[in-house]
């Protein structure tokens, strides 16, 4: 192991693969920023470039690629409340809250830096577990599947904070929406409404687009004046305090890219989850923050930010044990593999060992580099809240709409953008939570799933889920989960009461 | 007195609007098979209950504002204190949807490339009053960005609207 990780810094540490790795990374910070591209179109993209590469040089540009499109994500999540990808849409709830405080530096110093230790964190996750990778993977079967969803949507109950029934409402709709399209277990198309387009339903990315980027434009016309409210008080410096903050809030950083490794090693999760999770136990574990989760804390940005990255390391685990990707980024890099004649499974890890931790160590210098380019820039990326929003709005708007087309190439992702972003305004104008309406969105179609796949196996015997010791821990998980935050303040109330009452 | 206060009736027709919703859906369940409709007529019926228990909050009764401190722990006085307070008139808000909806359209008729200068120079120059000058030259950047990204770099080949299907083949 030693000596292929010696040949894996050797192969990287060339002028060619340091050439690579940094156009690699470039890419998927710029394909990671722009809404509805990501790092799936990047990977794709590359592929014929790598035609006339060595397998490693081939497996050096793609892990620049995959490591950095996450932190590239996450600033325009920041800066412009546009999740660059479905994962980073997390990072928007307090991320865009603190550029509208004038504290955009912050938010991008601590997202960047979560993301770069997250990434670390992953990778080497990813090679601890290499020996037993097949073991942990096989574990999840439809019923851990469906408590696992289950676990993420009681995140709705603390991600609404004081606007529970708010939250609960439009994390219905979040359902509703999640319905529409083909059911895969009997094969029925439902409420697609004789729409062509909505037979393979409602697309997250448009979706996203329209709720979170679209509808702030919206917004932001109504209200007039710049992205960040008090532009009087933005230090733009604040870089720095950023990255003070994921060290000062380290545990934090450790628990979400903990999430970000376990779950993006499951196939099929992916990162969305991964970080909505992080970050709704975040929220849960802080009971009584100083500010206020969705109004600008910024532990709400670290705890999803390194998930995110962290996901990266762990999705190549079922991908490199044995060929079955854990995101579709991972998907189309297996092909990257299987193009380059690179079988993955056991003999990868046999006889290519030197090649997997060339993997290894591009995905790391990748996932700092990246890093360090935000950090470089943030403090212009940051001036950008300052614009004013007449210039803002037509630009974003359009480069939004490209981005939910791009993606499929479907005209009609363009009107579902602008769906979403009227319902998005009207969530913003009546202060219901757009969080819980995601997270319904993402886990809705897993849970249903799920649960259908477990009644059928085990001929509608619900008690399977007590009978499985990981879908009891979930389950304990989701009812400590619950009753933990109220728990907590409870203590916490008691404790000051009693502390009043003593004697001075 | 009126049931519930004037400043948050624009909230209940929003919630009326939501319930609609929920109503059409629980319908549109019944034309499918009981295996298709399970799981989502469960979610259609759980809405009810909750759109009515946040309907009562926006009341001005005794049972509306111990349902909002219960759920909230805030009463709905204090939860209006808390709120945004921007204008927000209906007539600025329509003419906001008006613009998105013409560029959506604008992009359905004639393409990306032509209607990402228009729409760019416009709102520029009509709603925010910024020189002809300045208004172009933000239009024209917008388009190369789009244009050298999509078209040149990634090779996209972005939507060129109906009519010149219709007409340009």
């Amino acid at each position: 192991m030693f000596d292929s990780l010696i040949i894996g810094i050797d192969n990287l540490f060339s002028l060619n693969s340091i050439l690579l790795l940094m156009a690699g990374s470039a890419v998927g910070l710029l394909f990671g920023a722009i809404p509805g591209l990501g790092g799936t179109t990047a990977v794709a993209l590359m592929i014929p470039l790598t035609f006339g590469m060595e397998p490693f040089q081939a497996i050096i540009l793609m892990g620049g690629i995959m490591a950095a499109t996450s932190t590239g994500g996450s600033v325009s999540a920041i800066l412009l409340n546009t999740p660059g990808i479905a994962p980073n849409a997390a990072t928007t709830f307090d991320g865009y809250p603190l550029a509208k405080q004038g504290k955009a530096g912050m938010a991008i110093g601590a997202g960047a830096t979560a993301s770069a230790l997250g990434g670390v964190v992953g990778i080497i996750s990813l090679v601890a577990v290499i020996p037993i990778m097949k073991e942990i993977v096989l574990l999840f079967t439809p019923p851990e599947f469906f408590m696992l969803a289950i676990f993420g949507l009681c995140a709705i109950a603390v991600s609404s904070g004081d606007r529970l029934l708010q939250g609960l409402i439009t994390a219905i709709i979040g359902l509703v929406v999640g319905f529409v399209g083909l059911y895969d277990i009997t094969g029925t198309v439902r409420y697609s409404m004789g729409i062509p387009l909505l037979e393979d339903g409602i697309k997250l990315v448009p979706a996203l687009i329209g709720l979170f980027a679209i509808s702030e434009m919206i917004n932001l016309a109504v209200k007039g004046g710049s992205i960040a409210e008090d532009t009087s008080s933005i230090a733009i410096s604040r870089v720095s305090d950023g990255i003070k903050q994921v060290f000062k809030n380290w545990s934090t950083m450790l628990v979400g890219s903990g999430y970000g490794t376990f779950i993006g090693a499951i196939p099929g999760v992916g990162g969305t989850v991964a970080a909505f999770l992080s970050y709704s136990t975040q929220v849960q574990r802080d009971p009584d923050p100083d500010v206020e989760y969705g109004r600008g804390n910024i532990k709400g940005v670290i705890a999803p930010e390194s998930a995110n990255n962290a996901k990266d390391g762990g999705s190549l685990i079922p991908t490199l044990a044995f060929g079955i990707p854990g995101s579709a980024e991972t998907a189309v890099f297996l092909g990257v593999l299987i193009l380059h004649g690179i079988e993955p499974g056991q003999k990868l890890l046999v006889e290519n060992e030197p090649l997997v931790f060339t993997l290894v160590v591009a995905l790391t210098v990748s996932v700092v580099f990246a890093t360090l380019v935000v950090l470089a820039l943030a403090k212009y990326m940051a001036m950008l809240t300052m614009v004013s929003v007449n210039v803002l709005i037509p630009t974003v708007s359009v480069i939004a709409l490209v981005g939910a087309y791009a993606l499929h190439t479907e005209i009609g992702d363009v009107v579902i953008a602008l769906i979403f972003a009227i319902i998005g305004y009207f969530m913003i104008r009546f202060n219901y939570p757009r969080v819980t309406f995601t997270i319904a969105l993402v886990l809705g179609t897993l849970t249903e799933l799920n649960f259908d796949q477990t009644m059928q196996i085990h001929d509608g015997d619900m008690t399977v889920f007590l009978t499985r010791w990981l879908s009891v821990t979930l389950l304990i998980l989701t009812v400590l989960s619950l009753g933990f935050p109220t728990f907590r303040k409870k203590v916490r109330e008691r404790n000051r009461r009693r502390e009043a009452e003593a004697p001075k | 007195m009126k049931l519930i206060p004037e400043h948050r009736q624009p909230t209940a027709w929003f919630l009326l609007a939501i319930l609609l919703t929920i109503v059409a859906f629980i319908i549109l369940s019944y034309t499918y098979k009981p295996n298709d409709r399970a799981f989502p007529l469960m979610v259609g019926y759980t809405a009810i209950p909750i759109i009515f228990l946040d309907f009562l909050t926006l009341t001005k009764t005794k049972i509306g504002q111990k349902i909002s401190v219960f759920f909230s722990g805030k009463t709905s006085e204090l939860i209006d204190q808390e709120a945004d307070t921007t204008e927000r008139g209906l007539g600025k808000e329509l003419v906001i949807f008006l613009w998105m909806g013409l560029l959506v359209l604008g992009i359905y008729l004639f393409g990306f490339l032509p209607i990402t200068p228009v729409f760019v120079f416009c709102w520029m120059k009509y709603r925010g009053a910024y020189s002809v000058r300045m208004s172009i030259y933000s239009a024209v950047s917008t388009l190369a960005f789009i244009y050298i990204l999509f078209e040149v770099v990634l090779q996209y080949e972005l939507y060129a609207g109906v009519l010149m299907e219709i007409f340009g083949s």
